[in-house]
């Protein structure tokens, strides 16, 4: 029986896919590709280089839109439910909609059977808040939201650091939260620029006029300039802005290699007079009450990546407790055809857990030689165990015996406290 | 997303990437700048991805097959993939224990350039026609009639193998 085209063609895109999820780069490789991004890190705040674009206001109140909104009934009641869900897990939310703050939006862009909308914006200043959906020819699952690339400009300059986003797919329509920078002056003409959504390429823009001015007298931002020093890794607490929505502490860390300073076992805590203010992720918490005489920043651990010696003997069923507090067990050992060996090793996992808690790792043989080796690693987001799975490679008479990892994330455990104001 | 996190995304995918940027561009040392280049413009443009780390895999690849049908375009010619340059197949996993796929993914490196570039991108790179049409600078009809042509011989070849009830 001779196979079909179709048939043909899906056995091609299958093999040539597995050849290509094959691909590995050797870790000299792996850095030399990542050292260019390490130089552009440093100089980074310089390297936006994105053009200008020429703005033209979007005549939000024109008729054609508000017909539009007729057909958008259901959407809305979407964005009320995604704002009401919101608002009841972060304080900022909960006074943006208790206080009305959020501004009705209705610009739109369609191509290729994709629209995006944006919908409500809160701008104040500490933040800018935009909330959107896109909807596709087909209807988006819950479990699997297109990814989107997308950029914005305010007056026609580069915008837009994202410092959180939230989401949620709703009878097949993704909605979308972004919280970015304050807007650059108190008002402003957003425009929102996306390139891709999940693999299909063109452009939908928006442009939507913002404003923050009757907000613009409710914060106050004040320079503090005070450093804690943590074993080695110090933390200076440069300013901190004040507004009934939320307050916002400006961090910078240095010392240490790599730091995580907000890990499942521990998140920085202010406190107002002694009382820890319900945290909004990052260095955002809920607004400070009036009457507060003192605030202080209580950290109370981070994790620090560290050299390490962690063996790790290659025996299926074994369990290594190792540094860092993610115990290592061998799933696999099993000796393949051409005489290599394949490892996986699986460790608990949870959100805000690093991605790779071991690295720099080698294989051992009996007379006690390394030999780098490196893991690929699988697991989602929500899994609860991850895996590594190793490829080792003897020639002659090695026989690998242990495997090694070089680095680890290790908890180093405070408390320490800085005060801010007082 | 932190560098932390942009960095070991990076490590997770390069690799497979590495490898569709060559099956695409039929040179290891195209491959090497293309994914470097995408890497560079991934990481400056990474506060535009939405959807967190589970959205990278499939962006880096947009942003990566984006770059090589840039430099197809930019070149303007076809790949002449020597021999000792083309992609190989993968001895290990993956391929190994699946003579057919093994047989198959030769007879592709062993197709003339102009057919293998149309293949792989058509089935690598998952691109349509008017899509691959574009970024050779060609026609349409010339891509369909190159795959219609490539797909001929693929079967002619597995056909000669005795692999034709595959």
């Amino acid at each position: 029986m001779r196979m079909t085209d179709e048939a043909l063609e899906t056995r091609l895109r299958q093999t040539l896919h597995a050849w290509a999820e094959q691909g590995t780069l050797p870790p000299e490789k792996l850095d030399a590709l990542l050292r260019p991004v390490r130089r552009h890190r440093r100089r980074r705040s310089w390297l936006l280089g994105l053009t200008a674009a020429a703005c033209l206001l979007l005549l939000l109140a024109s008729p054609q839109v508000r017909a539009r909104a007729a057909e958008l009934v259901d959407g809305i009641r979407h964005i009320v439910d995604f704002v009401r869900m919101r608002a009841r897990i972060d304080p900022m939310w909960a006074w943006a909609e208790e206080h009305q703050a959020f501004r009705e939006v209705m610009a739109e862009a369609s191509s290729q059977g994709y629209t995006v909308r944006v919908h409500r914006v809160f701008a104040d200043p500490t933040q800018t808040t935009l909330i959107y959906t896109v909807e596709g020819p087909r209807p988006f699952s819950p479990s699997d939201p297109p990814p989107l690339a997308l950029r914005y400009l305010a007056d026609g300059r580069p915008f837009g650091h994202t410092r959180r986003y939230s989401f949620t797919v709703t009878d097949g329509v993704l909605i979308m939260a972004e919280e970015m920078e304050p807007l650059p002056s108190e008002k402003a003409v957003l425009t929102m620029e996306v390139f891709a959504i999940d693999e299909t390429v063109g452009t939908w823009r928006l442009e939507i006029p913002v404003s923050r001015e009757t907000l613009a007298g409710t914060a106050r931002t004040v320079e503090v300039g005070r450093t804690l020093h943590m074993d080695g890794v110090t933390l200076e607490v440069e300013r901190v802005t004040l507004s009934p929505a939320q307050t916002v502490l400006e961090v910078s860390v240095s010392g240490g290699d790599d730091v995580i300073l907000f890990w499942r076992h521990f998140q920085p805590v202010l406190l107002a007079d002694g009382i820890p203010l319900p945290s909004r992720g990052g260095f955002q918490y809920a607004a400070v009450p009036e009457g507060t005489k003192r605030l202080a920043l209580r950290i109370d651990g981070y994790l620090e990546q560290k050299p390490v010696s962690t063996l790790v003997p290659l025996e299926p069923g074994a369990v290594v407790e190792a540094p860092g507090g993610w115990p290592l067990r061998v799933e696999e050992c099993t000796p393949l055809a051409d005489g290599r060996v394949e490892v996986v090793i699986s460790y608990p996992f949870q959100p805000y857990d690093p991605w790779r808690p071991y690295e720099d790792w080698f294989w051992i043989d009996q007379h006690g030689n390394r030999h780098p080796v490196r893991p690929r690693r699988t697991g989602e987001m929500n899994d609860p165990r991850h895996e590594m799975r190793f490829i080792l490679t003897p020639s002659g008479d090695q026989t690998p015996v242990h495997l090694e990892a070089g680095l680890a994330w290790v908890v180093v455990e405070g408390p320490w406290e800085i005060e801010i104001l007082n | 997303m932190t560098d932390q996190e942009f960095a070991e995304l990076v490590r997770a995918e390069a690799g497979k990437l590495f490898r569709v940027a060559w099956g695409i561009l039929g040179q290891e040392s195209d491959a090497w700048d293309a994914l470097q280049e995408a890497t560079l413009a991934a990481y400056r443009a990474r506060h535009q991805l939405r959807g967190g780390p589970e959205a990278f895999p499939a962006w880096y690849r947009r942003v990566l097959i984006n770059r090589c049908l840039n430099m197809l375009r930019s070149r303007s010619r076809v790949v002449p993939a020597a021999p000792d340059t083309r992609p190989e197949p993968d001895p290990l996993p993956g391929l190994e224990g699946h003579a057919e796929d093994l047989a198959l993914w030769e007879a592709v490196a062993e197709l003339e350039p102009d057919k293998r570039q149309v293949v792989m991108l058509r089935y690598l790179a998952d691109l349509s026609t008017a899509e691959v049409a574009s970024a050779l600078n060609i026609p349409e009809g010339t891509v369909k009639s190159r795959l219609h042509r490539a797909l001929r011989q693929l079967r002619e070849r597995l056909g000669h193998e005795g692999r034709d009830a595959l």
